[in-house]
């Protein structure tokens, strides 16, 4: 009996668009709960009267910086004007080559003093410890560079005096009550609630005044446009749905809280992998599966709101989405052990297979889906009203989910405030399909061959900074 | 494959459907709340111009009690509340003034909330059947400063839904209702644990008149209780008091002689703030506690209480493999000032790597170069 390939192949695309789709739909649904769960506790929780609390946990900003001496002295104020009771400032300078340290030093009369380190974590010599002498909070650690943000944040981790920390990038504006809100489940149950983490949304042409969001807007580059309908999904959608599920993979660098003490025990961040804030959760799931077993939480809350820059045009976007795609690439390979491993839980049952199937192997079905499509055009066996109807469910189902994340965004958080910024994010719902999905799956397919290749370099993205409501 | 051809025409249309009932539903869901957020944006706006102008006004004749009256009586004769919009508006209005006057000016937007009947209305609803609407009321009671909401309140802490209860206790808090102290404390026990931190910083905030309820409530036989009124009363500034409370350090002792080991690490605390130093020989044994979270709280006691007796038992705990505690110790230490100079300055030859270090940085502190 001779193998029907063609056969089998089109029952595995239509397993595989079941599964994909399937799974996508089940985060949504969880999300809708998860979001609304959170939004309906918010106020329960009362954020802000924590920056009063005497029992508040301490907290440590690791602000790790490498030549910003633009930015610096301005993003240190503004941590340094935080409501909190208990916390610290550490700014990790990475080897800079420009005058980030200079300035830092003229700017808050920085003192060298000695201060014992931990050395459990391992990063690239320190040349130097600092303290201001105009804030008392504020501390600037001087080292060699390591090559990655990685090893600065391992420096301040070895630093830290709080039992939690948060890693900052020096763009990155947060909301006003993001901090208190996600330090509040650490208070709660310090216990248990290990990391934590919130929502990244897009700040490009919003207005920011004296480091805050003013007004919130959609930008009119499409491209720029584009990212946050995808964020939009990612976030609200899909980790609402991962948090429902307990299934937590991914704490954004940009804005996430964790214990001290339990990452300097599993070593700090990777700092041979582009993906190190993935790779950190999921080594830390592991080590705490391996050592509590399923005593522990992960959270991630939907409304304390980081906001970062993305990029606007196509070379850097794309080089951005490469170096995603080897991260991802990299921790699923650091820890394929875990896959469809009982020990692990739903972090292995679930999460770690719907990364490696849906979001590691997706861009390659995807693409191969195109060659088979052209091979089944030219060896005749074309069944076209079949392709085009199967063409269009699948778009129409993306589309679906995609609108339903947008609805999820105007239900709940309300961030764009006219119609017609939520008539736009339906536009590019709709279109997005349209050539955008297609240029992220070349470049992930891109970033494969280049993780395959050994290439394993950052290349710093270009900031265009924050507009104003002078400007 | 033979995948019926109708079977994916109809999944289409299904797709196509519910794509256009989510974007009808977002467009329909604006549309039909225009309305309503226009009415209300618009009563929030003349409400916030009229109180605007008139607390100016207030501000320019602070102190004239004739003219502020005259002032306060013809402002109420202007904000006509007259539905339950006009009143959500209000206290919207009323609470955003309250968050940015001083407290010597609170009492104006305070006296307008009770004067309309919108305090009367909220209390009524904290008697509702939706636990949502005792939840939110309870909060924004709390936000109000209305005095005439603690009795509510009190009795809301007895509600058969918890975060109705927790809510309430949050508002009795900010109202600074000292006739709530008793019911805060009996709500550790009942309470789920993780909300009982948020109730000891309630505690916490009414400051000293906590203490006596605190000083009753050690003898309580329930651990959780006693174990949260000690940690209060550990932030507390105890130091001013001690012979207003003198059951306070005999109670203390006792904790510390018989009681868990993590009460009796907060009680320490409170002791060495009492400057109480004779049962200095449980505190030191906590150092060699297990728990590192304890050694950790009883190194904070013994810096503070900097009792000579405990220099060479921190100077050893320097040594403590978790970084914390003998981080803990090393701060201690610091607190002791140049009398340890000599004791620190021989250990800066110690075997004990991480000694050497701690000796360094704490040399560095006590004596800057």
């Amino acid at each position: 009996m001779t193998l029907n390939w063609h056969y089998i192949s089109q029952i595995l695309i239509l397993i595989y668009f079941i599964a994909i789709n399937g799974s996508y739909t089940l985060l949504i649904f969880l999300a809708f709960f998860e979001v609304r769960h959170q939004y309906n506790h918010s106020f329960i929780e009362d954020y802000p009267d924590l920056y009063k609390s005497k029992l508040a946990p301490g907290l440590s900003y690791l602000v790790p910086a490498y030549n910003e001496e633009a930015t610096i002295a301005e993003s240190a104020k503004s941590y340094l004007k935080t409501k909190y009771s208990k916390y610290e400032v550490i700014v990790i300078n990475d080897g800079s080559t420009d005058n980030t340290l200079q300035v830092l030093k003229d700017e808050f009369k920085l003192k060298k003093v000695y201060r014992a380190m931990n050395t459990r974590v391992k990063t690239k010599k320190v040349k130097g410890f600092y303290i201001s002498q105009t804030n008392p909070n504020l501390f600037v650690i001087d080292k060699y560079n390591g090559g990655s943000k990685a090893d600065a944040l391992n420096a301040g981790i070895n630093a830290a005096r709080h039992p939690y920390f948060i890693c900052v990038d020096a763009d990155v504006i947060m909301d006003k009550s993001a901090m208190l809100r996600i330090m509040r489940p650490m208070l709660e149950d310090p216990a248990h609630n290990m990391a934590a983490g919130g929502i990244v949304r897009i700040v490009n042409d919003s207005i920011v005044e004296d480091g805050q969001i003013k007004e919130v807007k959609l930008s009119k580059n499409p491209i720029v446009a584009f990212q946050v309908v995808e964020y939009i999904r990612a976030f609200t959608a899909g980790r609402a749905g991962f948090q429902r599920l307990k299934t937590l993979l991914i704490v954004s660098g940009a804005f996430g809280v964790f214990n001290t003490e339990v990452v300097r025990k599993i070593g700090g961040y990777q700092r041979k992998t582009l993906g190190e804030d993935m790779e950190l959760l999921v080594r830390l799931h592991r080590h705490l599966r391996e050592t509590i077993g399923s005593k522990y939480n992960i959270i991630y809350r939907t409304y304390p709101v980081c906001w970062t820059e993305a990029p606007e045009t196509l070379k850097v976007l794309g080089s951005q989405r490469n170096r995603w795609h080897r991260g991802l690439s990299d921790v699923l390979l650091r820890h394929k052990k875990m896959i469809f491993n009982p020990r692990y839980g739903r972090i292995g049952m679930f999460g770690m297979p719907f990364f490696l199937f849906i979001e590691f192997l997706g861009p390659i079905i995807e693409f191969f889906g195109y060659f088979y499509v052209i091979y089944m055009i030219l060896f005749g066996v074309m069944q076209w009203e079949f392709f085009f109807l199967f063409l269009a469910l699948a778009m129409l189902w993306g589309i679906w989910m995609t609108v339903t994340a947008i609805l999820f965004e105007d239900l709940n958080f309300k961030w764009y405030k006219h119609w017609y910024q939520i008539a736009a994010l339906i536009f590019f719902a709709l279109v997005e399909s349209f050539g955008y999905r297609q240029l992220t799956l070349i470049w992930r397919i891109q970033g494969l061959f280049d993780y395959l290749r050994g290439q394993h370099t950052w290349t710093a993205t270009q900031r265009k900074g924050f507009k104003t409501s002078n400007t | 494959m033979n995948i019926d051809i109708n079977w994916l025409i109809a999944l289409n249309f299904f797709f196509l459907l519910l794509i256009q009932i989510t974007i009808s539903f977002i467009i329909l869901r604006r549309i039909i709340r225009i309305p309503y957020i226009v009415r209300t944006q618009k009563r929030e706006r003349y409400y916030r111009t009229m109180g605007n102008a008139f607390f100016s006004r207030y501000l320019r004749i602070k102190g004239d009690v004739f003219k502020t009256y005259e002032l306060f009586e013809k402002l109420k004769t202007y904000l006509h509340v007259r539905n339950k919009t006009d009143r959500m508006a209000l206290e919207k209005v009323i609470i955003e003034f309250l968050e940015r006057v001083d407290p010597e000016d609170k009492n104006i937007p305070v006296q307008i909330y009770e004067d309309s009947d919108i305090v009367g209305w909220r209390i009524t609803q904290l008697r509702s059947r939706n636990v949502w609407t005792r939840r939110k009321t309870a909060d924004i009671l709390g936000k109000t400063g209305s005095q005439k909401a603690v009795k509510p309140l009190i009795l809301a802490m007895r509600d058969r839904d918890e975060n109705v209860r927790y809510i309430a206790a949050r508002a009795l808090g900010k109202l600074q209702a000292t006739e709530a102290i008793e019911y805060l404390i009996s709500l550790f026990q009942d309470l789920s644990e993780n909300k009982n931190p948020v109730i000891a910083d309630v505690l916490i905030s009414f400051g000293q008149s906590a203490i006596p309820y605190i000083v009753q409530a050690l003898d309580n036989p329930n651990q959780k209780t006693r174990f949260w009124v000690v940690r209060a009363l550990a932030e507390l500034d105890i130091e001013t008091g001690p012979d207003n409370y003198p059951q306070l350090i005999q109670k203390l002792e006792n904790i510390l002689a018989n009681d868990e080991p993590h009460i009796k690490a907060y009680s320490a605390v409170c002791l060495a703030k009492l400057n109480s130093h004779e049962n200095i020989s449980n505190i030191l044994a906590l150092l060699d506690n297990p728990d590192p979270d304890i050694r950790v709280i009883t190194a904070g006691a013994l810096g503070i209480m900097k009792d000579p007796e405990a220099i060479d038992p921190l100077i050893k705990t320097l040594q403590d493999k978790k970084w914390e505690v003998n981080l803990a110790a090393s701060q201690a230490l610091i607190s002791y000032g140049n009398v340890i100079k000599d004791k620190i300055t021989a250990n800066l030859h110690h075997p004990a790597n991480i000694v050497r270090k701690r000796c360094r940085e704490i040399l560095e502190e006590i004596s800057p170069q």
